[in-house]
């Protein structure tokens, strides 16, 4: 095999390694609350630091702060312990797989 | 209330005003997507206002809003009125980029509670705020000119009920650039201090915000120091500020609440062009009283008095009498906004002012109207009048370095133009993608104007009141799209037609590009760590000042200039704590060809530096961090 075939082969399997990756959602629950669009963005400014996470939603009116992650990379503990670092204890709500797109 | 809810919604791409006035907010956001070193560079990504320069010996910039100068457009700042007069030509340097917090630009007549002065429009400059998240912020910049720049910003709570921030800002030019090789400086080398201290106080029903600051700058441009007896181009300036407001909530369920702002200001200017010098020492007190009051949710009212004190003491070499202008103005206005639903909201305004200077008082009155005939279409229609006192030659002082004699010493009537106009923007729902076209026309109309006329005699540039017409039309479609949620797309399309009376002929205003065409995309992957701005222009060509014959049989200078591109590009990766930018400016590389007439021989009454349409400057590459 020549440089350029294992170059290749490397590049798929990344590429078919992504597409097949499993997302979670987690749903958390902030304490203290967020009151407004500072705390959100504090919020998501901060999150999308730390490692595996992949996207970040929050609701006000639900108190949900949802985080899409990637669980090779991080735990639940993990982000928690994210939050924890910028001043939220966090309940978890849910951990479910992410609904695939498509 | 309305305005946040908007930018929540459209966090890039325009951001429109939610009041009755219509334009548009950048924030932040907005800001950071170019290198942005003050308030003049804010503007590359929006296709409403351009910013060109002046001159090629003083480096002078100014806006253009619906495509008349810089002076027809009243800057605030946090509310308050900011430099004018003889710090006009470079007040656009003056706020630099990391200390801003949003601007809004509003077009066309905008409300009378700030004065009868905005013809085309109101730019005001929000500050970062001493109540913001404490924290210390530093931000270096560096670039291919060899320019340096420096700014912290740190702000603290002291108790809960006040706060404070300082604002340092420091730019050193280390290279005297001469791209297009004519031993002339590109643009003059600027060394600038700027320091600021703002405060806020905030207790129960009272709000006090107060400050002071300190700005120095030296301006060093003109021939290189290789060539033997060099045209220099010197301008040193000085000024010194404070400004408080106090506000008092009377009833906070009516909203009523009586608020008192004074600012004032000392500023000096020295400068040398050539064989010419130029002193203005200008002393500025502006304050007002308001009381607001809404009646019920459907009315409410504004009203107020106001005084101006404003004081221009210049010196100028080749005008035999001093020339020193005083004018206080006394003034009261009264603003009433309707708002019978969601829909529909009408404000009507007028104020009065009498100026001592003119020795006569006037009406300025302006009336907005807003209908959302459904949520997907807001229309707009405005129409209002404005007063500005022209300083001619303290406004245009930059206009020494030519090698004409500028004849500006009288004092003009003041200037006086209606503008009116009418936008429509839509919210276009494709699929789950929504498309903001918003669609715009303006037309302001002058009754009297301090015209620079350069056509009628080619040994003059004389300002004088106009004789005759003079107006503005301007068309402009914009419309913009979160493509995905990571990529945000705008297009928008400006056509200017700008007609003024010079010498007797109704001429297009020189130096004004016919059109102009804006692409930007902004790019933001993985959350926004990284972001990718790309903005592309495409300036329309225009007319010259009528060209003469030179010397040696050739013409000064082509009737017309030819449309340019510019393209710049940046890159932004955002850390925890810091972030890290680069980028490049006119990636094209395009420069006006010849941008200092008869450049080897300055002394001539033919040598003409202000003869400028297009970038003096070749590309650029910057680097820069912020840190938090």
């Amino acid at each position: 095999m020549n440089m350029k075939q294992t170059l290749l082969i490397t590049l798929m399997a990344l590429l078919l390694g992504l597409g097949s990756k499993e997302l979670r959602v987690l749903v958390l629950t902030p304490t203290p609350q967020m009151h407004c669009e500072n705390c959100e963005n504090k919020i998501k400014k901060n999150m999308r630091f730390e490692k595996g996470v992949k996207k970040i939603d929050t609701d006000l009116e639900k108190q949900h702060v949802t985080i899409t992650y990637d669980p090779t990379k991080t735990t639940v503990e993990g982000l928690q312990a994210g939050m924890k670092k910028i001043g939220y204890e966090t309940k978890v709500v849910s951990d479910t797989p992410a609904k695939k797109d498509k | 209330m309305e305005e946040v809810q908007i930018q929540a919604r459209r966090a890039e791409g325009v951001s429109r005003m939610g009041g009755a006035v219509g334009g548009i907010n950048i924030g932040q956001g907005e800001l950071r997507r170019a290198a942005c070193c003050n308030l003049g560079e804010s503007f590359v990504t929006n296709p409403s206002v351009d910013v060109n320069y002046n001159d090629a010996a003083v480096g002078a910039r100014q806006i253009k809003l619906l495509g008349l100068s810089g002076e027809y457009v009243q800057m605030l700042g946090e509310g308050l009125p900011s430099s004018t007069g003889a710090a006009m030509p470079y007040s656009l340097g003056y706020v630099p980029g990391v200390w801003m917090k949003s601007i809004s630009v509003s077009k066309g007549a905008a409300s009378v509670k700030n004065g009868p002065q905005s013809i085309t429009g109101q730019i005001n400059v929000e500050y970062l705020k001493p109540d913001d998240e404490p924290g210390v912020r530093v931000n270096l910049y560096g670039d291919s000119r060899l320019k340096a720049e420096g700014n912290v910003t740190a702000n603290l709570h002291l108790n809960q009920y006040l706060s404070g921030e300082l604002l340092a800002h420091y730019e050193h030019d280390f290279g005297h650039h001469d791209d297009d090789g004519d031993l002339w400086h590109d643009s003059p080398s600027v060394r600038q201090l700027h320091l600021q201290t703002r405060w806020k106080y905030l207790k129960g029903d009272y709000i006090m915000h107060a400050g002071a600051g300190f700005l120095q700058e030296e301006r060093e441009g003109g021939q290189m120091l290789s060539v033997a007896n060099p045209f220099r181009v010197l301008v040193n300036a000085r000024r010194a500020e404070a400004y408080m407001k106090h506000a008092y909530f009377l009833n906070r369920d009516h909203n009523t609440n009586i608020a008192f702002a004074a600012n004032g200001y000392l500023y000096r200017l020295d400068g040398t062009f050539g064989p010419k010098m130029y002193n203005a020492d200008q002393r500025n007190l502006s304050s007002r009283l308001m009381l607001e009051h809404d009646f019920t949710p459907d009315h409410s009212l504004s009203t107020g008095l106001s005084f101006n004190a404003d004081h221009l003491d210049e010196t100028f070499a080749s005008v035999v009498s001093p020339m020193l202008t005083t004018e206080y103005t006394p003034g009261a206005y009264a603003e009433y906004t309707f708002t019978p639903s969601y829909h529909f909201t009408a404000m009507g305004g007028v104020r009065m002012d009498y100026s001592s200077l003119y020795e006569r008082a006037y009406v300025t009155p302006r009336v907005h109207l807003k209908w959302l005939p459904s949520d997907y279409v807001t229309l707009r229609a405005a129409v209002g009048k404005g007063f500005r006192t022209p300083h001619a030659l303290a406004e245009h002082h930059y206009l020494l370095a030519s090698g004409r004699t500028l004849v500006a010493g009288d004092v003009l009537p003041q200037e006086e133009a209606w503008n009116s106009g009418l936008s429509a923007t839509f919210y276009i729902h494709l699929g789950n993608k929504e498309v903001q076209l918003n669609t715009e026309y303006y037309y302001t109309d002058f009754l009297h104007q301090a015209v620079v006329d350069y056509d009628s005699d080619p040994t003059r540039i004389t300002i004088a009141d106009l004789d005759g017409s003079s107006f503005s039309h301007t068309m402009q479609v914009d419309a913009s799209c979160d493509i995905t949620e990571e990529l945000n797309l705008l297009a928008a399309f400006r056509y200017n037609h700008v007609r003024c009376t010079y010498g007797g002929e109704l001429l297009e205003k020189p130096l004004q590009s016919r059109f102009k065409g804006l692409f930007t995309a902004s790019w933001k992957p993985m959350m926004g760590i990284w972001q990718v701005d790309l903005t592309l222009a495409l300036n329309g060509g225009g007319r010259m000042p009528r060209p003469y014959i030179l010397a040696d049989g050739s013409a000064s200078w082509d009737e017309e200039f030819p449309a340019y591109p510019q393209v710049n590009l940046q890159i932004t990766r955002e850390f925890r704590h810091f972030s890290l930018y680069a980028g490049g400016e006119n990636l094209t590389n395009y420069r006006q060809p010849n941008p200092i007439v008869n450049a080897s021989n300055p002394w001539a009454p033919d040598f003409e530096p202000t003869m400028i349409w297009g970038p003096v400057h070749g590309a650029m590459f910057y680097a820069g961090i912020r840190i938090n």
